[in-house]
Protein backbone atom coordinates (compact mmCIF):
# COMPACT_ATOMS: atom_id res chain seq x y z
CA UNK A 1 0.00 0.00 0.00
CA UNK A 2 1.04 3.67 -0.76
CA UNK A 3 1.61 6.22 1.91
CA UNK A 4 -1.49 8.08 0.49
CA UNK A 5 -3.86 4.85 0.86
CA UNK A 6 -2.05 4.18 4.71
CA UNK A 7 -2.63 7.76 5.65
CA UNK A 8 -6.16 7.99 4.39
CA UNK A 9 -7.25 5.14 6.93
CA UNK A 10 -4.60 6.34 9.70
CA UNK A 11 -8.20 8.24 11.43
CA UNK A 12 -10.16 4.65 11.03
CA UNK A 13 -7.22 2.70 12.55
CA UNK A 14 -6.90 5.31 15.35
CA UNK A 15 -10.18 4.41 16.34
CA UNK A 16 -9.97 0.56 15.86
CA UNK A 17 -12.46 1.01 13.27
CA UNK A 18 -10.60 -1.48 10.70
CA UNK A 19 -11.24 -4.61 9.60
CA UNK A 20 -8.64 -6.53 11.00
CA UNK A 21 -6.70 -7.46 7.41
CA UNK A 22 -6.88 -3.56 6.82
CA UNK A 23 -5.56 -2.89 10.31
CA UNK A 24 -2.90 -5.55 9.93
CA UNK A 25 -1.94 -3.77 7.15
CA UNK A 26 -1.79 -0.29 8.12
CA UNK A 27 0.83 -1.64 11.28
CA UNK A 28 2.72 -3.56 9.42
CA UNK A 29 3.40 -0.30 7.27
CA UNK A 30 3.78 2.00 10.02
CA UNK A 31 6.57 -0.03 11.52
CA UNK A 32 8.57 0.85 8.72
CA UNK A 33 7.12 4.02 7.28
CA UNK A 34 8.43 7.35 9.54
CA UNK A 35 6.36 9.71 7.97
CA UNK A 36 2.91 7.75 8.46
CA UNK A 37 3.96 7.24 11.67
CA UNK A 38 4.54 10.80 12.10
CA UNK A 39 1.37 11.61 10.52
CA UNK A 40 -0.47 9.18 13.07
CA UNK A 41 1.24 11.07 16.09
CA UNK A 42 -0.44 14.51 14.73
CA UNK A 43 -3.81 13.16 14.58
CA UNK A 44 -3.38 12.11 17.85
CA UNK A 45 -2.42 15.23 19.13
CA UNK A 46 -5.66 15.85 17.95
CA UNK A 47 -7.40 13.60 20.10
CA UNK A 48 -5.29 14.80 23.09
CA UNK A 49 -5.59 18.18 22.39
CA UNK A 50 -9.66 17.83 22.21
CA UNK A 51 -9.48 15.51 25.36
CA UNK A 52 -8.15 18.44 27.30
CA UNK A 53 -10.68 20.60 26.20
CA UNK A 54 -12.47 22.23 29.22
CA UNK A 55 -15.43 20.35 30.18
CA UNK A 56 -18.59 22.19 31.17
CA UNK A 57 -21.28 21.56 33.74
CA UNK A 58 -24.80 22.55 33.06
CA UNK A 59 -25.90 25.26 35.64
CA UNK A 60 -26.88 24.52 38.41
CA UNK A 61 -30.28 25.00 38.09
CA UNK A 62 -30.85 23.20 35.26
CA UNK A 63 -32.49 20.28 36.68
CA UNK A 64 -34.59 21.96 39.26
CA UNK A 65 -36.06 23.47 35.94
CA UNK A 66 -36.29 20.64 33.96
CA UNK A 67 -38.29 18.87 36.45
CA UNK A 68 -40.27 21.83 36.17
CA UNK A 69 -41.07 21.75 32.59
CA UNK A 70 -42.01 17.74 32.56
CA UNK A 71 -44.95 18.77 35.74
CA UNK A 72 -46.30 21.34 33.58
CA UNK A 73 -46.17 18.82 30.85
CA UNK A 74 -47.30 15.97 32.41
CA UNK A 75 -49.86 18.19 34.10
CA UNK A 76 -51.18 19.55 30.55
CA UNK A 77 -51.36 15.99 29.27
CA UNK A 78 -53.71 15.24 32.31
CA UNK A 79 -56.05 18.35 31.36
CA UNK A 80 -56.10 16.84 28.53
CA UNK A 81 -57.15 13.67 29.82
CA UNK A 82 -59.72 15.36 31.44
CA UNK A 83 -61.24 17.31 28.98
CA UNK A 84 -60.86 14.35 26.69
CA UNK A 85 -62.73 12.15 29.55
CA UNK A 86 -65.46 14.76 29.76
CA UNK A 87 -66.22 15.80 25.89
CA UNK A 88 -65.74 12.37 24.30
CA UNK A 89 -68.98 10.80 25.15
CA UNK A 90 -70.98 14.46 24.11
CA UNK A 91 -68.95 14.10 20.79
CA UNK A 92 -69.64 10.70 20.54
CA UNK A 93 -73.19 11.12 20.73
CA UNK A 94 -73.34 14.13 18.24
CA UNK A 95 -71.81 12.37 15.85
CA UNK A 96 -74.19 9.24 15.98
CA UNK A 97 -77.03 11.29 15.72
CA UNK A 98 -75.79 13.55 12.78
CA UNK A 99 -74.86 9.64 11.15
CA UNK A 100 -78.46 8.76 12.13
CA UNK A 101 -79.82 12.03 10.10
CA UNK A 102 -78.18 11.31 7.67
CA UNK A 103 -79.01 8.21 6.83
CA UNK A 104 -82.70 8.61 7.45
CA UNK A 105 -82.09 11.43 4.33
CA UNK A 106 -82.87 9.29 1.19
CA UNK A 107 -81.29 10.26 -1.89
CA UNK A 108 -83.63 11.14 -5.02
CA UNK A 109 -82.73 10.34 -8.84
CA UNK A 110 -83.34 12.56 -11.20
CA UNK A 111 -84.49 12.42 -14.69
CA UNK A 112 -82.56 13.64 -17.78
CA UNK A 113 -85.74 15.66 -18.20
CA UNK A 114 -85.21 17.94 -15.38
CA UNK A 115 -82.01 19.29 -16.79
CA UNK A 116 -83.92 20.42 -20.21
CA UNK A 117 -83.99 23.97 -19.33
CA UNK A 118 -80.90 24.86 -20.48
CA UNK A 119 -81.03 28.32 -23.15
CA UNK A 120 -81.13 27.56 -26.81
CA UNK A 121 -77.54 26.99 -28.48
CA UNK A 122 -76.04 26.66 -25.18
CA UNK A 123 -73.99 23.50 -24.97
CA UNK A 124 -76.07 21.63 -22.47
CA UNK A 125 -79.08 22.71 -25.08
CA UNK A 126 -76.91 20.83 -28.43
CA UNK A 127 -76.47 17.84 -25.62
CA UNK A 128 -79.32 16.66 -24.62
CA UNK A 129 -80.92 17.58 -27.99
CA UNK A 130 -78.11 15.01 -29.67
CA UNK A 131 -79.51 12.29 -26.60
CA UNK A 132 -83.16 12.95 -27.65
CA UNK A 133 -82.20 12.20 -31.04
CA UNK A 134 -80.98 9.15 -30.54
CA UNK A 135 -83.76 8.05 -28.83
CA UNK B 1 -42.35 4.52 42.15
CA UNK B 2 -38.85 2.34 42.32
CA UNK B 3 -35.76 3.75 43.15
CA UNK B 4 -33.23 4.20 40.14
CA UNK B 5 -30.01 4.48 40.60
CA UNK B 6 -26.45 4.13 38.69
CA UNK B 7 -26.87 0.01 38.25
CA UNK B 8 -30.24 0.69 36.48
CA UNK B 9 -29.71 0.14 32.15
CA UNK B 10 -31.16 3.15 30.16
CA UNK B 11 -33.86 0.57 28.66
CA UNK B 12 -34.97 0.46 32.30
CA UNK B 13 -34.91 4.24 32.85
CA UNK B 14 -36.55 4.37 28.99
CA UNK B 15 -39.45 2.02 29.57
CA UNK B 16 -39.98 3.60 33.62
CA UNK B 17 -40.14 7.11 32.14
CA UNK B 18 -42.64 5.68 29.47
CA UNK B 19 -44.85 4.66 32.70
CA UNK B 20 -44.80 8.27 33.62
CA UNK B 21 -42.32 7.87 35.84
CA UNK B 22 -40.50 10.82 37.30
CA UNK B 23 -37.78 9.41 38.96
CA UNK B 24 -36.54 7.17 36.63
CA UNK B 25 -36.23 10.22 34.47
CA UNK B 26 -34.60 12.32 36.77
CA UNK B 27 -31.67 9.30 36.95
CA UNK B 28 -31.70 9.73 33.24
CA UNK B 29 -31.15 13.25 33.57
CA UNK B 30 -28.52 13.49 36.00
CA UNK B 31 -26.67 10.22 33.82
CA UNK B 32 -26.62 12.44 30.39
CA UNK B 33 -27.17 16.07 30.95
CA UNK B 34 -23.12 16.82 31.47
CA UNK B 35 -22.88 14.86 28.48
CA UNK B 36 -25.39 16.27 26.33
CA UNK B 37 -24.97 19.96 26.91
CA UNK B 38 -21.17 19.70 26.45
CA UNK B 39 -21.83 17.77 22.67
CA UNK B 40 -24.70 20.98 21.94
CA UNK B 41 -22.33 23.54 23.51
CA UNK B 42 -19.36 22.79 21.26
CA UNK B 43 -21.21 22.05 18.11
CA UNK B 44 -23.55 25.55 18.15
CA UNK B 45 -20.96 27.06 19.97
CA UNK B 46 -23.10 29.44 22.24
CA UNK B 47 -23.64 28.34 26.03
CA UNK B 48 -27.05 29.30 27.12
CA UNK B 49 -27.92 28.18 23.68
CA UNK B 50 -26.89 24.89 24.48
CA UNK B 51 -28.41 25.05 27.97
CA UNK B 52 -32.15 25.64 26.15
CA UNK B 53 -31.37 22.89 23.40
CA UNK B 54 -30.51 20.24 25.95
CA UNK B 55 -33.67 21.14 28.36
CA UNK B 56 -35.62 20.44 25.06
CA UNK B 57 -33.78 16.98 24.37
CA UNK B 58 -34.78 15.70 27.63
CA UNK B 59 -38.72 17.22 27.11
CA UNK B 60 -38.56 15.28 23.78
CA UNK B 61 -37.14 11.87 25.70
CA UNK B 62 -39.66 12.46 28.32
CA UNK B 63 -42.81 13.19 25.75
CA UNK B 64 -41.32 9.66 23.41
CA UNK B 65 -39.95 7.47 25.88
CA UNK B 66 -43.28 5.31 25.49
CA UNK B 67 -42.94 5.28 22.00
CA UNK B 68 -39.44 3.66 21.99
CA UNK B 69 -38.88 0.66 21.22
CA UNK B 70 -36.31 -1.60 22.11
CA UNK B 71 -34.26 -3.44 18.83
CA UNK B 72 -31.15 -5.39 19.52
CA UNK B 73 -28.13 -3.50 18.94
CA UNK B 74 -29.67 -0.12 19.48
CA UNK B 75 -28.42 1.66 22.13
CA UNK B 76 -30.37 4.38 24.29
CA UNK B 77 -27.75 7.12 24.37
CA UNK B 78 -27.88 6.41 20.16
CA UNK B 79 -31.17 7.25 20.13
CA UNK B 80 -30.52 10.49 22.48
CA UNK B 81 -27.55 11.78 20.63
CA UNK B 82 -29.95 11.79 17.54
CA UNK B 83 -32.01 13.74 18.99
CA UNK B 84 -29.51 16.03 20.57
CA UNK B 85 -28.13 16.29 17.35
CA UNK B 86 -31.13 16.99 15.03
CA UNK B 87 -32.36 20.03 17.97
CA UNK B 88 -28.87 21.56 17.51
CA UNK B 89 -29.11 21.15 13.86
CA UNK B 90 -32.43 22.97 13.91
CA UNK B 91 -31.11 25.32 16.48
CA UNK B 92 -28.10 25.96 14.04
CA UNK B 93 -30.34 26.67 11.04
CA UNK B 94 -32.52 29.05 13.11
CA UNK B 95 -30.09 31.21 14.03
CA UNK B 96 -28.20 31.59 10.78
CA UNK B 97 -25.39 32.57 12.07
CA UNK B 98 -22.59 31.37 14.53
CA UNK B 99 -21.44 32.36 17.69
CA UNK B 100 -18.03 32.07 18.66
CA UNK B 101 -18.00 29.84 21.97
CA UNK B 102 -14.46 31.43 23.61
CA UNK B 103 -16.48 34.89 23.31
CA UNK B 104 -18.85 33.56 26.06
CA UNK B 105 -15.77 31.41 28.62
CA UNK B 106 -15.22 35.18 30.37
CA UNK B 107 -18.76 35.09 31.84
CA UNK B 108 -19.13 31.04 32.57
CA UNK B 109 -18.58 29.92 36.15
CA UNK B 110 -20.40 26.93 35.67
CA UNK B 111 -17.07 25.75 33.41
CA UNK B 112 -15.02 22.68 35.04
CA UNK B 113 -11.67 24.41 35.18
CA UNK B 114 -10.07 21.53 33.43
CA UNK B 115 -7.15 23.96 32.22
CA UNK B 116 -5.67 24.52 35.32
CA UNK B 117 -4.45 20.68 35.49
CA UNK B 118 -2.64 21.16 31.88
CA UNK B 119 1.13 21.98 32.35
CA UNK B 120 1.62 25.20 30.44
CA UNK B 121 -0.07 28.17 29.20
CA UNK B 122 1.31 27.06 26.07
CA UNK B 123 -1.16 24.04 25.83
CA UNK B 124 -4.11 25.97 27.17
CA UNK B 125 -3.54 28.29 24.16
CA UNK B 126 -3.57 25.53 21.84
CA UNK B 127 -7.06 24.33 23.12
CA UNK B 128 -8.45 27.36 22.53
CA UNK B 129 -6.63 27.73 19.18
CA UNK B 130 -8.21 24.06 18.39
CA UNK B 131 -11.63 25.00 19.74
CA UNK B 132 -11.63 28.11 17.46
CA UNK B 133 -10.80 26.16 14.41
CA UNK B 134 -13.28 23.35 15.33
CA UNK B 135 -15.96 25.74 15.22
CA UNK B 136 -15.54 26.88 11.79
CA UNK B 137 -15.07 23.36 10.52
CA UNK B 138 -18.14 22.04 8.68
CA UNK B 139 -20.94 20.71 10.60
CA UNK B 140 -21.16 17.17 10.07
CA UNK B 141 -17.15 17.01 10.35
CA UNK B 142 -17.66 18.67 14.03
CA UNK B 143 -20.54 16.29 15.31
CA UNK B 144 -18.40 13.24 14.27
CA UNK B 145 -15.69 14.15 15.27
CA UNK B 146 -17.21 15.21 18.68
CA UNK B 147 -19.25 11.83 18.92
CA UNK B 148 -16.22 9.44 18.68
CA UNK B 149 -13.62 11.80 20.85
CA UNK B 150 -15.75 13.28 23.50
CA UNK B 151 -18.51 11.03 23.78
CA UNK B 152 -17.10 7.63 22.32
CA UNK B 153 -19.65 6.42 20.32
CA UNK B 154 -18.80 3.70 17.57
CA UNK B 155 -18.45 4.47 13.62
CA UNK B 156 -22.00 2.67 13.15
CA UNK B 157 -23.97 4.32 16.03
CA UNK B 158 -22.52 7.59 14.45
CA UNK B 159 -24.37 6.80 11.16
CA UNK B 160 -26.98 6.37 12.90
CA UNK B 161 -27.04 9.54 14.80
CA UNK B 162 -26.37 11.34 11.79
CA UNK B 163 -28.02 9.80 9.57
CA UNK B 164 -24.80 8.63 6.78
CA UNK B 165 -23.25 5.74 5.75
CA UNK B 166 -20.26 4.10 7.88
CA UNK B 167 -17.87 5.18 5.07
CA UNK B 168 -19.01 8.51 5.31
CA UNK B 169 -18.18 8.90 8.82
CA UNK B 170 -14.85 7.03 8.34
CA UNK B 171 -14.35 10.02 5.78
CA UNK B 172 -16.16 12.92 8.03
CA UNK B 173 -14.01 12.24 11.06
CA UNK B 174 -10.69 11.82 8.76
CA UNK B 175 -11.35 15.25 7.28
CA UNK B 176 -11.91 17.16 10.53
CA UNK B 177 -8.95 15.77 12.31
CA UNK B 178 -6.41 15.87 8.98
CA UNK B 179 -7.86 19.94 9.08
CA UNK B 180 -7.47 20.26 13.12
CA UNK B 181 -3.67 18.56 12.62
CA UNK B 182 -2.83 21.41 9.71
CA UNK B 183 -3.82 23.78 12.31
CA UNK B 184 -1.87 22.80 15.26
CA UNK B 185 1.29 22.44 12.99
CA UNK B 186 0.95 25.86 12.05
CA UNK B 187 0.50 26.49 15.14
CA UNK B 188 3.44 25.06 16.00
CA UNK B 189 5.27 27.31 13.70
CA UNK B 190 3.66 30.10 14.17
Amino acid sequence: MKCRNIQEKLSAYLDKELNPDQFENVTQHLLHCPECSSALEGLQKVDTVLDNAPLYNVPAKFSEKLIQEIDITSSSTENLNIINLIFAPVTKFFLNFFTLIESLKSFKTATLDEFSDFPPCSMGYIYFSLIDQKK
Amino acid sequence: MKNFSTVNSDVELIKAIGDGDHKAFECLADRYKNALYNFVCRYIGDMSAAQEVTQEVFLKIYKAASKFKVIENAKVSTWIFKIAYNLSMNELKRRKRYLRLLNDHAGEKEMVDRTQALESIENRELIEAVLSELSLIPENQRAALLLRVKQGLSYREISEVLNVSISSVEMLIFRARSHLKQHINREHKG
